[in-house]
């Protein structure tokens, strides 16, 4: 039994161009303490499946248009804002990518973590408060009690991701969000901050979410990764099959184009080409006019999602051969 | 850079020590052993002396005494119609800017409508069939003077409400009223608090116009305007009478005028160093 099943969701941004299909049927599920990637490049709509999953998908312009998200038995997205507002920060949580810009610069960072309490949970403040400081020494911010007083500009980067972190684990929510939540920071900082969120997903025994289009993130911390393509997801799987057997040809590219420490002196491969534009997306595969291996019938009709072990699905016509990294 | 800055905070310190004599004054003004409204007619033109620190005017009453009560009445209309059109004009433009498109497009042209009115024509006819008094007069400038208040507050909200900080409270599962209240008026008062006090200096020339046309508080009282316009009649004999309450009105305003120009420069993260 699933934590959160995603099934068949799409959603479109109405824009002054035309609709912009930026999710098209996609379903996945996400397991109880299971750690599950959205991989992709920019504009394939990682953040906007994430963000249905908080119920922010009207706040930011869009509309889900079809599909269903169970959890605990309900299908959140028939919600209503009340019912929205009671589930935001209890049951799931949202992490940003820039912790610059996700704290309010005018206030204490203690009483940005005690919002939650407020919202969900009815105790005093300074219950409230000493909680707070809690939520501080767990992330690992030294001083807790001091940094409660403290505004967002005292801390560095990592330390606000940290207290975003914090507070949006205040609660203790089921799933969390974690929207690139390390793109903005240095490589060693992200280090540390994966390994928090490991940390606590251990202790915690939530699960995770995580949005990123650099795979070597990935692959320390998530159980299971889907790869999306403009809209689409195209592969997924155990985080060991996408990375040792990945069959779809963009799944190989994405690989291809990360950096290697062992392919010293060679030029880094990309992936030749743009995405297709999703206002009027195309009716085959998508990935068919960057593909080395696609053919007429690649561009005429999507291909299905194909099954190659119990947990790996491909939707490609012309799969790699088993064997990894081509 | 750094010359205009030391010019700044000297005329800062000026304006501030200015206007806290202009309210301290206000404030005392009845421990002055003369009653403004006495009409005492052996002394009147007296020239400034030990007793009458300003001289007497054209009745004999003690012009000292009464630019003290004429500046009470003026820092009293600029602060409580500053009160109540940025209260209102925060509101308004909160709400503005946190409603869909038409309805906002709606109240912003509402605004341009009231903006686009000669006001102070409007403000007198009003004064006149209202029985002119001090509450009627802050209510008649604030009426006319919340509509760049909500202009602003409007423009900020619309660009807090995209930021990061915002959708995380939502994220969290924070409700429209204490985005609102928590998170969007706090970051809204540094402009807020510039407006306030151009909104004070604008109020007491308003108010010093009102006066002096006889429409704004009512003779015998005392207001600057007032005792200016009573001033006009012997500004060839006795000009000294018009330079007191004409320095007062000028040096008040601007130095709310200053005060203001430096909080904008102060309070925006921008312009600092």
């Amino acid at each position: 039994m699933s934590l959160y099943e995603i099934r068949d969701l799409s959603i479109e941004f109405p824009t002054h161009l035309g609709t912009v299909h930026a999710v098209r049927n996609v379903s996945f599920d996400i397991g109880e303490n299971e750690c599950v990637a959205l991989v992709g490049e920019s504009g394939c709509g990682k953040s906007v499946t994430a963000r249905s999953l908080i119920g922010l998908t009207e706040v930011v312009g869009g509309k889900v248009t079809s599909g269903t998200v169970t959890f605990e038995g309900e299908n959140i997205l028939s919600y209503n804002e009340k019912q929205w507002q009671n589930y935001r920060g209890n049951k799931a949580a949202i992490i940003f990518q820039d912790a610059m810009t996700a704290l309010n610069p005018t206030m204490r960072i203690g009483k940005q973590i005690a919002e939650c309490f407020t919202f969900h949970q009815n105790i005093s403040r300074s219950e409230a408060e000493a909680k707070a400081e809690e939520l501080l020494e767990m992330v690992g911010i030294p001083n807790p009690r001091e940094a409660l007083r403290r505004y967002p500009h005292e801390f560095s980067g990592g330390m606000r991701q940290r207290v975003v972190i914090a507070q949006a684990l205040a609660c203790r929510p089921s799933l969390l969000v974690a929207d690139e939540p390390t793109t903005a920071l240095d490589v060693t900082i992200q280090a540390q901050i994966l390994r928090l969120l490991v940390d606590l997903k251990e202790k915690e025994k939530n699960s995770i979410l995580l949005i990123t289009h650099d795979l070597g993130v990935v692959a320390g911390m998530a159980q299971k990764i889907v790869v999306m393509y403009a809209g689409t997801i195209v592969e997924m799987g155990t985080t060991d099959e996408i990375f040792y057997h990945g069959r779809h040809h963009y799944t190989n590219g994405l690989k291809e184009a990360s950096p290697r420490l062992d392919g010293k002196g060679k030029r880094l491969h990309t992936i030749e080409g743009m995405p297709p534009e999703l206002i009027n997306p195309p009716t085959g595969c998508p990935f068919a006019d960057r593909c080395a291996h696609a053919t007429e019938e690649c561009r005429e009709k999507m291909p299905e999602m194909t099954q190659v072990s119990p947990t790996h699905f491909v939707r490609c016509l012309h799969m790699a051969e088993e064997g990894g990294r081509a | 850079m750094k010359k205009t800055s030391k010019i700044m905070t000297l005329s800062l310190k000026l304006s501030l020590a200015f206007l806290a004599i202009v309210t301290l004054g206000a404030l005392l003004a009845g421990l002055s052993p003369y009653d403004p409204n006495q009409v005492d007619l052996l002394s009147k033109f007296q020239d400034p002396s030990g007793a009458h620190w300003f001289g007497t005017d054209n009745f004999g009453r003690d012009y000292f005494t009464r630019i003290l009560y004429g500046g009470r009445v003026s820092l009293s209309v600029g602060a409580l119609s500053m009160l109540v059109s940025i209260t209102f004009g925060t509101l308004y433009g909160i709400v503005s800017g946190s409603s869909g498109r038409f309805v906002d497009a709606v109240m912003m042209r509402f605004v341009d409508i009231l903006m686009a009115v000669p006001s102070f024509l409007l403000i007198i006819t009003m004064n006149v069939y209202l029985n002119a008094s001090l509450a009627t007069t802050v209510l008649t400038i604030s009426l006319f003077s919340w509509m760049g208040v909500a202009r602003i507050v409007r423009a900020e909200v619309l660009s807090l409400r995209e930021r990061d900080f915002i959708l995380a409270s939502r994220g969290l599962g924070a409700g429209k009223g204490w985005i609102i209240f928590r998170h969007m008026i706090k970051n809204v008062s540094s402009s807020v608090m510039v407006a306030a006090t151009n909104s004070i200096a604008s109020a007491i020339l308003t108010e010093s116009s009102l006066s002096y046309l006889g429409f704004g508080i009512k003779i015998p009282n005392a207001s600057w305007g007032g005792m200016l316009e009573n001033a006009q009649t012997y500004i060839l004999t006795k000009p000294i009478l018009a330079v007191y309450p004409g320095l007062c009105i000028l040096l008040t305003v601007l130095s709310f005028n200053v005060l203001g120009n430096s909080l904008r420069t102060i309070l925006d993260p921008k312009s600092r160093r």
